[in-house]
């Protein structure tokens, strides 16, 4: 009995094996390559949007950009009068798309949107589509300091029906924007908002670098959000410490040019140069009395 | 007894007095001449074309002439060691000795002065050290201390000169004409009263004590150009004390083969005894085991910790394009010279001779060892440099200055014997021991 079933499973892998060869020696034969087409909403400061949009395929176990490709965007359906825009894609396979103002009187109108995007097939690529549902939102930021905690107080809200209403159970990352990167204002990665809309966190960076005056900038941000897409909004707050400016540069050192040696060093070099060449000219002034004495014999 | 000792200060004169070169003296100061003659064509090409005429690169910037340089500022130090440190001492047995040394000192420090200008590019500039000079900078210091120690060598030299001098004056038949006036010129004002001698003696005291820290300050800021610089090799708080303890082994080296040859030249065995050499054979084994002591600091310390950078410039020392060259200045700069001269026999004239150029010639050889392989091996990794900047070996321009300005030393020396005595005639007659 055990034999049989080690033979019945043999002969199952070994027909599973045989198909999946055939079916990689068929699809390799004749299909095109895989286009992946993203498109994503962003609204920086509450303010004008736009929407991104990304080609990429896989080449080497890699994601590269997809270069040349005709793409069209669409406004809710892909129909020629809701075309925002048409565009060749470049090198790196990504195209940042505005909403064009003759389409102001149905963004206005409207809470929620669909973007589409469609990539024309072409010899390597069949035609692909990509969309982005989108719920008209904003986001908030406030603050509050007290002796001890400082924190931060972040509002979201989407547009329903024409009237604002909180939007809870947000996923948000709040931060600090540094040079290279965000940094998380807390040990939280992300905050979740309440059924008010709205989160509080603690900010727990002491002692943080700041511009001149010593204030940086507080961002709060969801990121790929399903229905609110990529929304952000920055605050500058005065919580961090002004730069020191290292003004040595102009002070005596050992670095520094001649006019500027240090002098405790000077001291030093002026004493040891004095002390040794004044005995020389004492040894000088006796070699001149020795001569003195030698010619009034 | 007076007649007898009237005779013997006749003796001593004349056998003291400057004599005047013989063939193989004429000869010798030929040959000094032409090398230098080479050397000073050789820098002729280097000023009318600039440095491109040598080997150094943008790694190897200080070649052979700064370990020259190194080299000459370490002989120097032998006047201090023979006069200051054997008068303070009060070492008896000196005397026939500290001319010899301070001669030394003073081609030495000339040249090593004349050296670090050949270094320069555009020598023209050097006025600029002085205008513009950071006192911060080791380089500024050891300008300064060169400059100082230079003129106490040769202050120290003279005043000792003074009461040799008159002899000569009162001499001038012996001596003959050519020099006379430069003798009078030098020191027709000595009479050799009291008054004037215990000034003298005062005047040489407080050079022997000032000559002493100023030494030591010599090599000591020469040390720190290196170890000031942030290298592999030079990298050490120990440079000054090296340094120090290398130059008085190759001063006293240089000192014992200049005794063997004045000795069997101007034939002073009754001044130059076997006993000199004996006592000088002794002091010249403790220097060179201090040597070879820092030497192991130097080397054994970087070794054991073997740190990425300092392994590349060691290995490269002790086994690799270097070694030959390592190797051979510890045996011969150190180790031999030891072995040979910790035997009574080997502190006879002729051996002790042999031992003294092996220090010299090993000393040379170690100078060059610490400025080339450490410029060769920099801590940050060499990028897109042609492979020629990875090595380094004089142009034959920089051989022939360099020798050039060894032989201009010892023509220095020649010329000082010529025209003074190599053993103080005044101190010979009235020491209270005369080696006679």
């Amino acid at each position: 009995m055990k034999l049989l079933k080690n033979k019945s499973g043999s002969i199952l892998f070994t027909l599973l094996l045989v198909g999946t060869v055939c079916v990689g020696q068929d699809s390799t034969g004749t299909e095109k390559k895989a286009l992946q087409l993203n498109v994503s909403y962003y609204l920086p400061q509450n303010n004008i949007p736009y929407v991104l949009v990304t080609t990429k395929t896989k080449v080497d176990r890699k994601f590269i950009g997809v270069k040349d490709l005709k793409v069209s965007v669409y406004l809710n359906d892909p129909t020629d009068s809701n075309l925002i825009q048409s565009f060749q894609s470049n090198a790196t396979g990504e195209e940042r798309i505005y909403i064009p103002t003759s389409f102001k009187e149905v963004w206005d109108a409207a809470s929620s949107f669909t973007f589409i995007a469609v990539a024309a097939a072409n010899k390597e690529f069949d035609e692909t589509k990509g969309e982005a549902q989108v719920t008209k939102a904003k986001i908030e930021i406030d603050t509050n300091r007290t002796d001890e905690t400082k924190n931060v107080i972040v509002n979201v809200k989407q547009l329903q029906k024409g009237e604002w209403v909180p939007a809870k159970d947000v996923e948000l990352k709040i931060a600090v924007k540094r040079s290279l990167g965000n940094l998380p204002i807390g040990d939280e990665e992300t905050y979740t908002t309440d059924s008010t809309g709205s989160v509080t966190a603690e900010f727990k960076r002491d002692s943080l670098l700041g511009d001149n005056k010593g204030n940086f900038i507080l961002v709060a941000r969801t990121e790929d959000h399903e229905t609110l897409g990529n929304i952000f909004a920055e605050k500058n707050v005065p919580w961090g410490t002004a730069p020191k400016i290292d003004k040595s540069f102009n002070n005596r050192s050992l670095w520094a040019t001649s006019s500027k040696t240090p002098v405790w060093l000077l001291f030093m070099a002026y004493s040891i140069v004095i002390g040794v060449w004044g005995t020389i000219f004492y040894l000088v002034s006796l070699l001149f009395k020795i001569k003195k004495l030698g010619k009034t014999l | 007894m007076e007649k007898q000792n009237i005779l013997s200060a006749d003796k001593v004169i004349h056998d003291l007095l400057p004599q005047k070169f013989g063939l193989r003296g004429k000869i010798w100061t030929a040959t000094l001449i032409i090398i230098c003659l080479i050397g000073a064509y050789a820098y002729f090409l280097q000023l009318r074309d600039g440095l491109v005429v040598t080997n150094m690169g943008d790694y190897v910037s200080w070649g052979i002439y700064i370990s020259n340089f190194v080299f000459f500022v370490a002989i120097s130090l032998v006047g201090s060691l023979i006069t200051a440190i054997f008068r303070l001492t009060d070492v008896h047995w000196r005397t026939p000795l500290t001319r010899i040394s301070e001669m030394i000192a003073v081609s030495a420090i000339t040249f090593a002065s004349l050296i670090i200008i050949v270094d320069m590019g555009r020598p023209e500039r050097l006025v600029n050290l002085f205008a513009h000079g950071r006192l911060q900078s080791p380089i500024m210091w050891d300008v300064v201390v060169i400059g100082t120690y230079f003129c106490i060598s040769l202050f120290l030299l003279y005043i000792t000169l003074l009461p040799d001098i008159r002899i000569m004056i009162k001499a001038k038949e012996m001596v003959g004409k050519p020099f006379s006036k430069l003798y009078r010129w030098l020191g027709s004002y000595w009479k050799g009263t009291e008054a004037q001698e215990k000034i003298r003696n005062r005047a040489i005291t407080i050079l022997c004590i000032i000559i002493i820290p100023v030494a030591f300050c010599i090599h000591t800021v020469t040390s720190w150009l290196f170890a000031t610089t942030y290298r592999p090799g030079w990298d050490s708080t120990n440079f000054g004390a090296y340094f120090v303890s290398g130059a008085f082994l190759v001063g006293a080296g240089g000192v014992v083969v200049a005794m063997y040859v004045f000795r069997r030249v101007y034939k002073l065995e009754q001044y130059i005894t076997e006993r000199h050499f004996e006592k000088m054979g002794r002091i010249l084994v403790m220097l060179a085991l201090l040597y070879l002591y820092f030497n192991v600091n130097e080397y054994l310390v970087p070794a054991f910790k073997m740190k990425k950078p300092e392994e590349t410039h060691l290995s490269e020392l002790f086994t690799g394009e270097f070694a030959t060259l390592f190797w051979f200045a510890i045996l011969i700069g150190m180790i031999i010279p030891i072995i040979i001269m910790v035997f009574k026999k080997g502190r006879r004239p002729l051996p002790m001779f042999i031992a003294g150029v092996m220090v010299v010639i090993g000393a040379w050889f170690k100078r060059y060892l610490i400025v080339t392989p450490t410029l060769l091996h920099p801590f940050l990794p060499k990028h897109d440099a042609p492979e020629r900047y990875s090595h380094y070996f004089p142009s034959w321009q920089e051989w022939a200055i360099a020798m050039g300005s060894l032989a201009g030393a010892l023509l220095i020396i020649t010329l000082l014997a010529r025209m003074f005595p190599v053993i103080s005639i005044y101190k010979t007659l009235t020491d209270e021991t005369p080696q006679k």
